[in-house]
């Protein structure tokens, strides 16, 4: 998984990228320097679990994409089957939830958790 | 409504977008901003050419900060480095100003002025994102052109605003003392100096820096900026006009725009709410003001309740809120998500969008409010929160003094 972590962070010179569960542990996480990481797991754990279970009780049950937008950067989670990827980026207009390199890594992911994609 | 649904409908804005767009790319400006000035006659709330107004008074303004930049070059002037931070600001280009300023205090660092236009700015950064170090170096510039020159009352002022956002009773105490002394006498100064006679208090003690670093934490300043009687002299301070805001969601609901959305003041509480099929929701009673809000920390119903900071004495506005749901998404995004995301210096948000299945969701802040909006799944997010950026900011306007 911090292969695949890493290679993504390469290809799309993200900050760092990491892989959440459902309960918002963190799996695996790959950051530059200066990102700390159990910042960046504890945002991920909020946006699963906090911000999941807040959109379930006003009827949104599950969800493929968040997306974190700010001036020079955004924070990208996107589904990969019943784990999340989480990704930290630069201020990168093409770079978003649908982005080709995201979904990759994420079917990847996938693949190498041994489990099964949902589409 | 009847403008509002003329602007949406109309196709001409796109073609008057489309000349303009011509013209600037041919470089005929005069033409550009005729044809951009005429178009917002017709629909002046068009976000098309209003950002086309912009990018041809940015054109001209080139041609001006050439000429600053020569000046400064050749001499450092002072008057030129004022200019140019100016017209940036002008421009609506506030990360280059506040760069110049920069420059401009590396050059004079014995000016007062310097500091004080790079306090100002860090200040607005401080207010706006909270960062902690940004409010530190907003403290260190405005006390620098301070003590630079004795009878300056504008970086005495913004202190004493800072002092009042973040709660630091003791330093506006001192601040009021000081102010009290140079007597200025114009009614603005009277109403700052009742809100400071309330708020201030000799006996208290307290670390400005630990401040800063706690306002950060809980991602609320203690007291809202828009409470301080000068704040809305400065550029840029907006206020969304509710009654407007409703008849503006109501619209885009009706529309098809949007399924719901949610306006948060600063303090959790709603300030429109409305969703396909019942319209606008009873609006919540304004928030009641704590009786001391100094006794015990700085508090909503977002960051008490997902930072686990200490419940305070004030009245908690979510309690009053009409109903839950979408409510509790915008406030868990904007209390939990926002402030966490700042710590991986972003700059300043946009906005979060959620895609499911069961619908788009996207929440960010326009003018002074939190917005949050939910919209088909087979809506562009973008696109979506575009038109009610909008359609919202047209009826946010400068506060009233």
């Amino acid at each position: 998984m911090k292969n695949i972590l890493r290679e993504l962070n390469d290809t799309i010179s993200a900050r760092g990228s990491l892989v959440v569960a459902r309960d918002g542990m963190l799996v695996a996480a790959e950051v530059n320097e200066g990102v700390d990481v159990e910042r960046l797991s504890a945002l991920g754990a909020a946006l699963v679990t906090e911000v999941g279970d807040s959109l379930r009780a006003a009827g949104i049950h599950e969800f493929s994409h968040v997306e974190v937008a700010a001036e020079h950067g955004k924070v990208v989670l996107a589904e990969a089957g019943p784990i999340y990827l989480m990704v930290l980026v630069g201020a990168r207009l093409e770079i978003g939830p649908g982005s080709i390199e995201i979904q990759s890594a994420a079917n990847r992911l996938v693949r190498a958790a041994n489990l099964a994609p949902t589409d | 409504m009847g403008r509002m649904t003329g602007w949406f409908g109309g196709r001409s804005v796109g073609a008057l977008v489309d000349r303009a767009r011509q013209k600037l790319a041919s470089g005929k400006l005069d033409d550009a901003a005729r044809v951009v000035e005429r178009g917002l006659q017709r629909f002046p709330e068009a976000s098309g050419l209003l950002d086309l107004r912009l990018s041809i008074r940015r054109a001209r303004g080139h041609k001006m900060m050439r000429r600053l930049e020569a000046r400064i070059e050749s001499n450092a002037d002072p008057i030129a480095y004022e200019e140019l931070v100016k017209l940036y600001q002008e421009l609506e280009l506030p990360e280059e100003a506040r760069r110049k300023a920069e420059h401009y205090v590396e050059a004079h660092p014995t000016r007062d002025t310097p500091h004080l236009l790079l306090g100002e700015m860090l200040l607005e950064l401080f207010l706006d994102e909270l960062q902690a170090r940004h409010g530190h170096r907003a403290h260190d510039h405005l006390l620098r052109a301070a003590n630079l020159n004795g009878m300056a009352l504008q970086p005495r002022l913004l202190l004493a605003e800072l002092y009042f956002c973040i709660d630091a009773r003791g330093s506006l105490a001192s601040m009021y003392e000081t102010l009290q002394r140079m007597a200025p006498e114009t009614s603005a100064m009277e109403a700052a100096f009742a809100v400071m006679e309330e708020v201030a208090d000799a006996n208290a003690e307290e670390r400005v820096d630990g401040l800063f670093e706690r306002m950060e934490f809980e991602g609320q300043l203690a007291r809202d900026p828009l409470d301080w009687p000068l704040s809305q002299r400065r550029a840029g301070r907006t206020e969304l006009k509710e009654d407007a805001a409703d008849d503006v969601v109501s619209l885009m609901i009706a529309e098809g725009t949007v399924d719901e959305v949610v306006l948060l003041r600063r303090d959790g509480s709603v300030v429109v709410h409305a969703t396909t099929g019942n319209g606008a929701a009873p609006k919540a009673p304004p928030p009641v003001e704590p009786e001391n809000p100094g006794t015990e920390p700085a508090y909503d119903e977002m960051a008490g309740t997902l930072l686990g900071a200490p419940r305070a004495a004030t009245a908690a506005p979510a309690a009053a809120a009409p109903d839950s749901g979408f409510v509790d998404v915008v406030r868990t995004i904007s209390a939990k998500v926002f402030p966490q995301a700042r710590e991986f210096d972003m700059g300043k948000f946009r906005r979060c969008t959620i895609r499911s299945r069961h619908g788009n969701v996207m929440v960010g802040k326009i003018g002074n409010v939190m917005v949050g909006a939910r919209a088909p799944s087979s809506s562009e997010p973008t696109r979506t929160w575009e038109r009610l950026a909008s359609a919202l900011e047209s009826v946010t306007g400068r506060a009233a003094s």
